[in-house]
């Protein structure tokens, strides 16, 4: 990549890595800890929407899914974090290959009509399985994770566990994107026909990008229990759905930069609209569809041709 | 023995499947005929509801008065949505996601607005035909058998004037094929506002006639949204009658159920049978060209 | 007389490549494709040409896997391929092209050449993740295999356009680039020269040409006589689903039948022979 590229790119993480002691209030950290979830969410979800250019409704399911496993394992078998963290995202993973092996027989709004039904099926059997998932009973106290002695309950040191895993998220989405199996997303998503005619096995393809989605769903809802320590069935609620939709369609989907700009302007912008809260929502309504209207690309992309114009416009002049 | 609950559960059905096929045409114009899923529809029929409650107990007009000034006022309210939220986007790549979003950010305006105006709090709402009555061993409520009988209506008229009438057959020809509607010479624009106020109207009279049933207030709809999604999918693309087919059909399935296996399981499935219906036949259980 | 032993000539039989026995199709009560047996010889040049609707897009189809025959059995280098999925059809070795050009708009010439390129490449997940060497090696490979491809087709210099924003003959030299990239021994070209201007058609023409040199059996679907009777040391007739003339250009042109089946053409017939 070209060095300006990397010069940003190292900026960005030394400033992400000195957040906690540039904004010292916990508030604040806490609302980067939450971007940060966000954005792991945001990210996986943007695999199957703009890497591989389908739909679904059904990513909330994932993220609640992951969030339940592990924190029923920690609580009601006493596993450390640890361990429960990454099972629940494998655990994700693995209903969510069931869900995309079925589903992605079908394209566009059934696509999403079939994986809207997977989550609210499995919202509902969360809500009545009581003797498993407590029902609609909160899963309460769920434990933060340990290093040492020290519990990382506290914004500050729960941001640095956030943060490692989203830098893997990004390395390995990156990774995915510089690889045959990425190319090979591209091309079932820019021209499915045409991709399968040259060898490329797209509903192998489309299942294991789904699975990978899935996992860093689940990945993320689970880092979200041991940070808000508690949940319930409205964890899967299609809210979250319409987060990582916002997220990813206002940033720029199909993009890296798009779900992290969408994310901090998703969970920042609220704050400072300052009224009460049916008012503020209605007003960040508002927003999305100026946004929308006005820059359907997504504002990633837009930055990105703005700023090439400027740098353009300076060579010249 | 269990008949006369039987009964009473089948009429439950039958009349809430009409109401969700009433719903759901709406959602079916659009979709059928701009190409988007307006998740803005359920606010849409609740705005109808509160509307004709508002202008009820503050202008003092009576049942048939309000629910036409909210019909009509709803109209015009779905041809600015058209016109703010779906036509600047016509053409531009991801067309079906970016007014999914549009849309969704227009639903949390109504919704979020209604709750400033009306509060977060359900209404009741009364109407001449509020009685219920005992037919044949189970209860009828006068709101259930209206609302029935006007969706039937309303149905043969969308029907009519869908196939009888000019404007009627320029919105099938465009939700065919918009390049072959506007080689035609259909202003494609103007055929978007008129399904798009259509469909409002259609959302806002289901409001009106379902709020006495299941009371007004700002969230409800988005319970019918995601029936309203179901009943259009199994339906299959464009068709109306499909949405009267599919409407009964879930209602009468969810009732049953509901009432003799469980309820708490009721919700999902439905979403079951339309999961397996999707697998089976992926483009609903009535597709019909127009 | 005793013939001299070097003049002793073995019989060379001819390989067919591509077998298509009995083959039918059938849409609900229309029958789309009615018994047709073809057998493409290794190395050849066979043209098939028919009326609009005759079938000949629905047999690549069926060839490549895109539908199922109600009938009839296809046989690649002498394994049955009827059932198999059109990507492994593709991975054995059948690459086609489409009569809409069908390339990666937004994507770029070079990028659009990769994707051709994807059952060679080597630069997987975990190597891309772990950096190995067989990844970097991997991609070193596919850019060489890339620009070798781009500069046959002579569009190195188009390397880094968007491949939407190309003139329509560049857009289908790069779908035969593309095809090409995936390194087939059989390539099914539809209508190839369609939409064309002589020049466009004239380069077209040659890089067949070259590309048959090259080894490879190539199919051609196309309305184009010129094309056609340049290229194809054999053709086929298609008329409604039915075989109804096979052989040399000069027979096939002159077959009763075919020349009624293209009644009003016969003119484009003799000045496409001389």
């Amino acid at each position: 990549m070209t060095k300006q590229r990397w010069l940003a790119n190292l900026l960005l993480l030394v400033v992400a890595i000195l957040v906690p002691t540039i904004f010292k209030t916990p508030y604040l950290v806490h609302l980067f800890v939450l971007s940060g979830i966000f954005a792991l969410f945001s990210l996986a979800y943007d695999i199957v929407i703009g890497m591989m250019g389908q739909f679904s409704f059904g990513h909330q399911a994932l993220w609640g899914l992951g969030a339940y496993i592990s924190a029923l394992l920690a609580v009601d078998t006493g596993v450390s974090p640890w361990f429960t963290i990454p099972a629940g995202a494998i655990g994700t993973g693995i209903f969510g290959f069931a869900m995309g092996w079925i589903s992605l027989r079908l394209r566009g709004a059934y696509l999403g009509i079939i994986t809207l039904g997977f989550a609210v099926i499995l919202q509902e059997v969360i809500i009545n399985w009581k003797t498993v998932t407590h029902g609609w009973l909160q899963v309460l106290r769920i434990p933060a994770p340990k290093l040492g002695d020290t519990a990382l309950n506290t914004p500050f040191s729960y941001y640095y566990l956030v943060l490692a895993f989203l830098l893997l998220t990004i390395y390995f989405i990156k990774s995915i994107q510089r690889s045959r199996f990425g190319r090979g997303l591209a091309a079932l998503r820019e021209n499915e026909q045409r991709a399968i005619s040259l060898g490329i096995p797209i509903f192998k393809y489309m299942v294991v990008a789904f699975t990978i989605s899935a996992t860093l769903s689940g990945l993320a809802g689970a880092l979200f229990a041991h940070y808000v320590h508690t949940i319930n069935p409205n964890t899967l609620a299609t809210s979250y759905l319409w987060a990582a939709l916002i997220i990813v369609l206002v940033g720029g989907s199909g993009t890296l930069g798009g779900p992290l700009i969408g994310t901090l302007l998703f969970i920042f912008v609220p704050e400072w609209l300052r009224m009460a809260a049916a008012l503020r929502f209605a007003v960040f309504g508002i927003l999305i569809v100026v946004c929308v209207v006005f820059v359907p690309e997504g504002l990633y992309p837009r930055l990105l041709s703005l700023w090439n114009r400027f740098i353009v416009s300076r060579v010249k002049g | 023995m269990g008949w006369s609950q039987l009964r009473q559960q089948i009429f439950y059905g039958l009349t809430n499947g009409m109401a969700y096929a009433l719903f759901a045409i709406g959602l079916s114009l659009i979709w059928g005929i701009v190409g988007v899923i307006n998740l803005a529809h359920g606010e849409l029929y609740m705005l109808g509801a509160m509307l004709a409650w508002l202008v009820g107990t503050t202008l003092g007009l009576n049942f048939f008065g309000s629910a036409i000034v909210s019909i009509v006022v709803l109209g015009a309210v779905g041809i600015l949505c058209n016109r703010v939220a779906v036509q600047p986007l016509l053409g531009v790549r991801n067309f079906l996601l970016l007014t999914l979003l549009s849309t969704l950010g227009l639903s949390m305006i109504f919704m979020n607005g209604a709750i400033v105006v009306w509060g977060d709090i359900s209404r009741e709402v009364t109407t001449p035909f509020s009685e219920i009555i005992k037919v044949g061993g189970i209860q009828v409520s006068g709101e259930r058998v209206v609302t029935f009988a006007i969706t039937v209506g309303a149905v043969l008229l969308l029907h009519f004037f869908l196939t009888r009438s000019k404007l009627g057959k320029a919105l099938r020809a465009s939700a065919q094929s918009s390049f072959g509607a506007r080689l035609v010479g259909i202003d494609l624009k103007r055929i978007y506002a008129l399904g798009f106020a259509l469909a409002s109207a259609l959302a806002a009279l289901a409001g009106i006639l379902l709020a006495p049933i299941w009371y007004a207030y700002p969230h409800m709809g988005q319970a019918m949204l995601i029936k309203g999604f179901v009943t259009v999918i199994l339906a299959g693309l464009g068709s109306i009658f499909g949405c009267v087919a599919a409407g009964l059909f879930i209602g009468l399935a969810e009732s049953l159920f509901g009432y003799y296996i469980s309820v708490y399981y009721r919700d999902a499935f439905c979403f079951l049978i339309m999961v397996i219906i999707l697998l089976a036949r992926p483009t609903g259980l009535f597709q019909k060209a127009g | 007389m005793i013939e001299p032993l070097n003049k002793i000539t073995t019989k060379v039989e001819p390989v067919a490549i591509l077998e298509v026995k009995k083959l039918s199709k059938d849409f609900g009560g229309l029958r789309a494709i009615n018994q047709i047996d073809v057998d493409v010889q290794e190395g050849e040049i066979l043209g098939v040409i028919g009326p609009n609707g005759s079938g000949k897009t629905t047999l690549y189809n069926l060839i490549t896997g895109f539908l199922k025959p109600t009938e009839g059995q296809i046989r690649f280098k002498g394994k049955p391929i009827t059932s198999m999925r059109s990507h492994e059809i593709a991975a054995r070795g059948i690459g086609r092209t489409f009569q809409l050009s069908s390339i990666f708009s937004n994507l770029s010439v070079r990028e659009n050449v990769i994707i051709g390129s994807h059952l060679r490449a080597r630069d997987g997940i975990w190597g891309s993740f772990f950096r190995t060497k067989s990844y970097k090696e991997g991609g070193a490979e596919l850019e060489q295999r890339v620009t070798k491809t781009l500069t046959f087709m002579g569009m190195e210099k188009q390397a880094d356009q968007v491949a939407g924003s190309l003139p329509y003959g560049d857009q289908r030299k790069l779908e035969l680039a593309t095809t090409l990239a995936l390194d087939p021994e059989i390539l099914l070209l539809d209508e190839p020269a369609t939409g064309m201007n002589p020049q466009e058609t004239e380069t077209m023409i040659n890089l067949v040409k070259l590309i048959q040199e090259q080894g490879k059996t190539i199919v051609i679907v196309e309305h184009n006589m010129k094309v056609v009777m340049e290229l194809c040391r054999r053709i086929v007739v298609l008329d409604y689903g039915v075989k109804i003339a096979e052989g040399m250009p000069e027979e096939v042109t002159t077959n009763e039948k075919v020349i009624s089946v293209y009644l009003g053409r016969k003119r484009k017939w003799i000045n496409a022979k001389s």
